[in-house]
């Protein structure tokens, strides 16, 4: 940091003497998961790129080319990693360079609050994202346009700069379609994304406001230009005429207001390059409103605005000339394509002076090795655009087509490699044949290996010996797995179940027909299937090999389902491989599968490994109810605090029953709900009030006895609030069952302190004291708690019956619930037959 | 380029130039050319040296590191060359008036020794060769122009001229020759940058009568052809041409119904270096410029930077002053560049 702040300040005075330098913003993280799972373990802008450089290291030289003299990063993970790599990097001498991280940043919104917090950029900037692109452009005309459109238009806070590019059919990418309405001025009119229907591959109906009309009147148009593209916006305008015209007709359409449609553009074929040149505006626009999280909702929120504001976004297409390039990034597919690219463009990948050392191989084409690459035999006839690093082995007889070979990689002899990656230290054996392969680093591939498709094997990724892939997928390492997994970023399962069991059953016999030995078996799999249906499953060796040791992993990997993702059957024959990510993300949902799939297990075994896991679920509980549930734990801590309230200043039952009516209706609460939380509030009382004296009584709680300490205090509390119990749960049956559900899932996610062991073992015990004692106080009638008692097991013995695949999601959700509570319901049996012997006696 | 850090003039201007090469900004030879030379005026005017050998070694060395970085501009490299001649020569035109003012015997006993000491101070030097660059800056900038001005020779009325490709020469060349004769061009495209179109679009609105064709169509139409005219990116030492790619079938066809070929080339393009050494083998040039980017991946295209059209199949060099066949071009070699023996790198 100190160096960084010499570096701040010796600039200073040259910024009053000079013209202000040009600056940059990169945002080094993307806000998404377009590159998982290679981003597990290292930063995504270090992703590496052809010819020893990383996506940083190419967009901070495309930036200097462009005549940037100050840049600014910003990270929100590995800021570590990156501030080595930066360190080492030749490019920190020649530019000044400031590095930012905050680790809560979530979105791009994030990120330009934290820097316009920060308060340093005070001019005009190019805001870019170093994950996005590839290119070689050169900036410098658009922006003194940008410049020159700031003069004229003051209230411009940013040109957008637009490639003029076909939609790429066959990596169809929702996020990128765009429809982008602007004048002549390029002033954008209005801005929506579209989804594309996934059979057509066109956009759906849009509406577009009636508003860009009004806009384009605000307009000067020169005759000439009106005439000129006239013809261009009529054409264009095809897929929205009815409802333009429909629009028009609406105002009292005259001739005037469709004459002007002409001088709106509307195009479906930008695809926005993400370089922004920003006004310093930009960043206070994003503080100023908290909801714009994405570059799309600040451009939305601002044309929504305008009229307001006044503030004003432009478009600035870039035309390409001779050998200029301009790659996307949005997915993996690109990236690894975007790489392919690079090998066949020396030009784009080598600075001029790292050239000569590559080249090394003149005989063969476009062959560049470095000089410290060891390669045994003449390759020079089947070697074409291959890019091969330092200290990489190559043995005898390799056909290298399209490759690129990190550094110190070991490739065997007679291998065949085409249109593949290999980052560094991975090692590929004899004889293998891969093709259009993405081998990330560290990466082991056996011989005789033959993969075909396109598959992309992440970090640590081992294939046995002899292995044949054929099916397009992503292979992962269960650690990876795991950690994405604690990002809480699975997938999720929403398919039939029905459906579901028989892809199963069908992914489980081409398991065995396809021969998959993967070594260790750490993998997750995702296939793709013909009917374009994305699905994942584990190994069944597996389980076989190592369900019994820790049949848990084994089973949390196998509920981790990914959701069907339905993409064309066009995509699916293109030979690339597809990127497994589903798009809805409900953590909740796939977490209850997997808690019912080791309940489903451990049942038959131990119970107490069950209980363990209460607590997660009962905060999962929460999590699924969704938005109900901050309104419903507000009720319930308000309800908590008016209580205890209640008992220290020993209000009347009367006002507390109003108070109580009164948060409800404040809450909107359905009177189920009241009932239910109600009866949590008094059961926790003991535990709020405790934890208020704990501080002072911290000996007495360790020597005393706290069952007990619990259960005198319970009592006092319900003597004291007996009023109010009656008030709320004697009236009707249905709130004596929400009594008795609410007691069992009290104390069924309950664990009395957290000092305390996590066992809802004592719990049962105090269920059924408690009980006891309710019919001592007479809250409760013994007819209700056994026909309750018997709809629960009734209930229990049917989840049970009935077979785990047949239900749905809904249902499987509830049967797991049902699960926790049976051992909780097998404690109150002894209890409950004393109750109907007594009724019987009675009788 | 990155690793040293712009510190002096040269530096800077050395960094903007291989960007704009990098960039493709400087789009025609003349630029490249002029360019060149304004680097090496910086970096004669800003290095320190007293004498005409410390100058040559400066040169030399910043020749070695930059022609590293840089090995297809050959015709950079050959300013370069030219400026080391023109030391060489005006060092040794110096010395030996010296000396023969001192003791003339002496100094014919002794010429080969004085040729090898070069001593020159700076003083001297330095306003030779400012006079010595900006010769060539003149040479570069009337290049054109002078060709230009020798096309009525070549051109008479009612031909049919056949040319490939965008060449700023040949256009002059074409448009100079309009002025006074009519005759009928036919361009061909030259894909995959289709630059023919340009050029085609150019001479038509000079008024010239003009047709385009595709690449593939070449061997058809060339019968019709009286005189095919192209230009080159580069002439090796033996008359061999870099061009587009293309030339060498259109050289082939021309052949086959003995149609003339005229080179039109600036001095500037001529080159002491043989083709066929590692530094100047064609590239691949991205496919990207071939095939739309949606295109299968997978698939191999070839892309090649030039082509090299051997020196039997070209009849005329048209150079700024001079015609030349093509093999006499060793001739004007040994004229324009000092071949040492120790550069073995060229032969």
């Amino acid at each position: 940091m100190s160096k960084q702040d010499q570096k701040k300040q010796k600039p200073n005075p040259k910024e009053d003497i000079q013209q202000e330098k040009l600056q940059a913003v990169l945002l080094l993280d993307s806000y998404g998961n377009k590159f998982e799972p290679l981003n597990s373990n290292r930063a995504e802008c270090l992703l590496p790129l052809i010819g020893n450089k990383t996506l940083l290291d190419n967009n901070i030289e495309f930036l200097l080319e462009n005549g940037v003299e100050e840049i600014f990063l910003f990270c929100t993970r590995h800021h570590g990693q990156i501030r080595n790599h930066i360190e080492t990097m030749k490019w920190r001498q020649v530019v000044e360079i400031h590095f930012l991280y905050n680790f809560t940043c979530r979105s791009l919104g994030d990120a330009m609050r934290e820097i316009d917090a920060k308060g340093l950029i005070r001019s005009s900037f190019i805001l870019m994202t170093a994950t996005g692109l590839i290119s070689n452009m050169n900036l410098k005309s658009y922006w003194e346009n940008h410049k020159q459109l700031c003069k004229t238009d003051k209230n411009a806070v940013m040109t957008m700069l637009c490639v003029n590019g076909q939609k790429d059919l066959h990596f169809p990418n929702n996020e990128a379609n765009t429809l982008i309405v602007h004048n002549m001025a390029g002033k954008i009119l209005h801005y929506d994304k579209l989804n594309m229907d996934s059979k057509h591959c066109y956009p759906n109906k849009t509406t577009m406001p009636f508003s860009i009309l009004d806009k384009a009147y605000n307009m000067r148009i020169t005759p000439v230009q009106h005439s000129v593209d006239s013809a261009n916006a009529k054409f264009k305008f095809h897929h929205q005429s009815e409802q333009l015209n429909a629009t028009s007709g609406y105002q009292g359409g005259s001739a005037d207001t469709v004459l002007h449609l002409n001088t709106i553009q509307n195009r479906f074929d930008l695809i926005e390059s993400q370089i922004y040149f920003c006004n310093p505006y930009v960043l206070h626009m994003f503080t100023d409103n908290f909801d714009f999280k994405t570059m799309k909702e600040f451009v939305i929120g601002i044309l929504n605005d305008e009229e307001v504001s006044g503030y004003t976004i432009y478009i600035d297409q870039i035309q390409s000339k001779f050998a200029s390039h301009f790659g996307q990034i949005n997915s993996l597919n690109s990236y690894f394509h975007e790489t392919m690219k690079l090998l066949q463009r020396v030009d784009m990948v080598f600075d001029y002076s790292t050239r000569s050392k590559y080249r090394s191989l003149a005989d063969s084409i476009n062959a560049f090795a470095a000089k410290s690459a060891h390669m045994s035999g003449n390759h020079s006839k089947s070697m074409r655009n291959v890019f091969v690093e330092h200290n990489a082995r190559i043995g005898k007889n390799c056909h290298l087509v399209n490759c690129f070979i990190g550094a110190s990689c070991t490739i065997g002899n007679n291998v065949k490699l085409t249109n593949s990656i290999v980052w560094s230290n991975s090692r590929i054996g004899d004889n293998s044949v891969l093709n259009g392969t993405f081998v990330a680093s560290c990466a082991k591939i056996g011989t005789g290996c033959r993969i075909n498709a396109n598959n992309l094997f992440a970090d640590y990724c081992k294939v046995k010996d002899g292995t044949c892939f054929t099916d397009r997928a992503v292979y992962y390492t269960k650690e990876v797995e795991k950690r994405l997994r604690s990002k809480s970023s699975c997938c999720v399962e929403t398919d039939e179940s029905c459906d579901e069991n028989q892809e199963a059953v069908e992914l489980a016999k081409r398991i065995e027909n396809l021969s998959v030995g993967v070594n260790e078996s750490n993998y997750m799999k995702f296939f793709v299937t013909q009917k374009g249906m994305i699905e994942s499953d584990d190994e069944d060796e597996f389980d076989l090999d190592e369900g019994d040791e820790d049949g848990e992993e084994a089973l949390s990997i196998a509920s981790a389902c990914s959701e069907a993702h339905s993409t064309s059957n066009d995509t699916s024959k293109n030979g690339h491989f597809m990127v497994i990510r589903s798009q809805k993300r409900n953590f909740s949902e796939s977490d209850w599968l997997n808690e019912w799939n080791s309940e489903g297990q451990s049942t038959d075994g131990s119970d107490e490994s069950s209980e363990e896991d209460f607590d997660r679920n009962s905060s999962d509980n929460e999590l699924e109810l969704g938005e109900h549930v901050e309104e419903t734990e507000t009720f319930f801590v308000e309800v908590v605090d008016s209580l205890k309230r209640a008992i220290r200043e020993s209000l009347e039952s009367q006002n507390i029953v109003l108070e109580i009516n009164g948060r409800k209706h404040a809450n909107g609460i359905q009177i189920d709900d009241t009932c239910y939380y109600l009866a949590k509030a008094i059961f926790y009382l003991p535990i709020a009030t405790s934890a208020v004296d704990r501080n002072l009584t911290l000996k007495e709680q360790q020597d005393g006895n706290q069952s007990l300490d619990y259960l005198k205090s319970l009592k006092v509390y319900l003597e004291k609030l007996a009023p109010v119990i009656e008030n709320y749960f004697t009236k009707t049956k249905q709130s004596q069952r929400l009594f008795l559900e609410s007691l069992q899932d009290f104390f069924l996610n309950t664990k009395l302190h957290s000092d305390q062991a996590p066992n809802s073992f004592l719990d049962t015990y105090y269920v059924k004291t408690l009980l006891h004692m309710f019919n001592e106080c007479e809250f409760l009638d013994e007819s209700i708690i056994i026909e309750w008692h018997q709809q629960q097991t009734a209930l229990l013995d049917k989840s049970k019956k009935s077979d785990l695949s047949l239900l749905d999601t809904q249902q499987r959700v509830q049967a797991s619930k049902i699960l926790l509570k049976e051992h909780s319901i097998e404690k109150l049996k002894p209890f409950i037959e004393w109750l109907k012997e007594d009724e019987e006696d009675e009788d | 380029m990155l690793t040293r850090i712009a510190k002096t003039d040269y530096e800077q201007e050395l960094r903007k130039f291989l960007n704009e090469l990098k960039n493709r900004e400087l789009n025609s030879s003349t630029q490249i050319g002029l360019a060149a030379v304004r680097l090496i005026k910086k970096l004669i005017g800003e290095s320190k040296w007293t004498t005409a050998g410390e100058l040559l070694e400066i040169l030399k060395k910043e020749e070695k590191s930059l022609f590293e970085c840089i090995p297809n501009e050959t015709n950079v490299r050959n300013i370069w060359k030219r400026v080391i001649k023109i030391i060489k020569d005006e060092s040794v035109v110096i010395e030996q008036r010296n000396q023969t003012q001192i003791d003339s015997l002496q100094g014919n006993l002794f010429q080969s020794n004085i040729c090898q000491n070069l001593s020159l101070s700076h003083n001297e030097l330095k306003p030779i060769m400012i006079e010595a660059l900006s010769e060539i800056i003149i040479e570069l900038e009337s290049a054109v122009a002078s060709i230009a001005s020798q096309s009525v020779e070549h051109i008479y009325e009612n031909e049919v001229i056949f040319t490939m490709g965008k060449s700023q020469t040949v256009e002059a060349f074409l448009k100079y020759a309009a002025r006074k004769r009519r005759f009928h061009v036919i361009v061909a495209e030259n894909a995959p940058y289709l630059d023919g179109h340009e050029i085609s679009s150019n001479l038509q609105k000079a008024g010239l009568d003009v047709t385009l064709i595709t690449d593939s169509a070449i061997f058809t139409i060339i019968s019709r052809v009286n005189t095919v005219i192209v230009g080159t990116k580069s002439i090796f030492a033996n008359g061999g041409l870099k061009a587009h790619t293309g030339t060498h079938s259109l050289a082939l066809a021309a052949k086959h119904h003995n149609i003339p070929l005229i080179v039109c080339s600036s001095l500037l393009k001529l080159s002491p270096e043989y083709f066929a050494n590692t530094n100047n083998l064609p590239e691949l040039l991205p496919c990207d410029d071939v095939l739309s980017s949606n295109f299968q991946p997978n698939l191999t295209v070839l892309n090649p930077s030039f082509d090299y059209v051997p020196p039997e199949l070209v009849n005329l060099f048209i150079f700024n002053t001079t015609k030349t066949a093509p093999s006499y071009v060793y001739r004007l070699i040994r004229e324009m560049y000092a071949i040492e023996e120790d550069e073995d790198e060229f032969f």
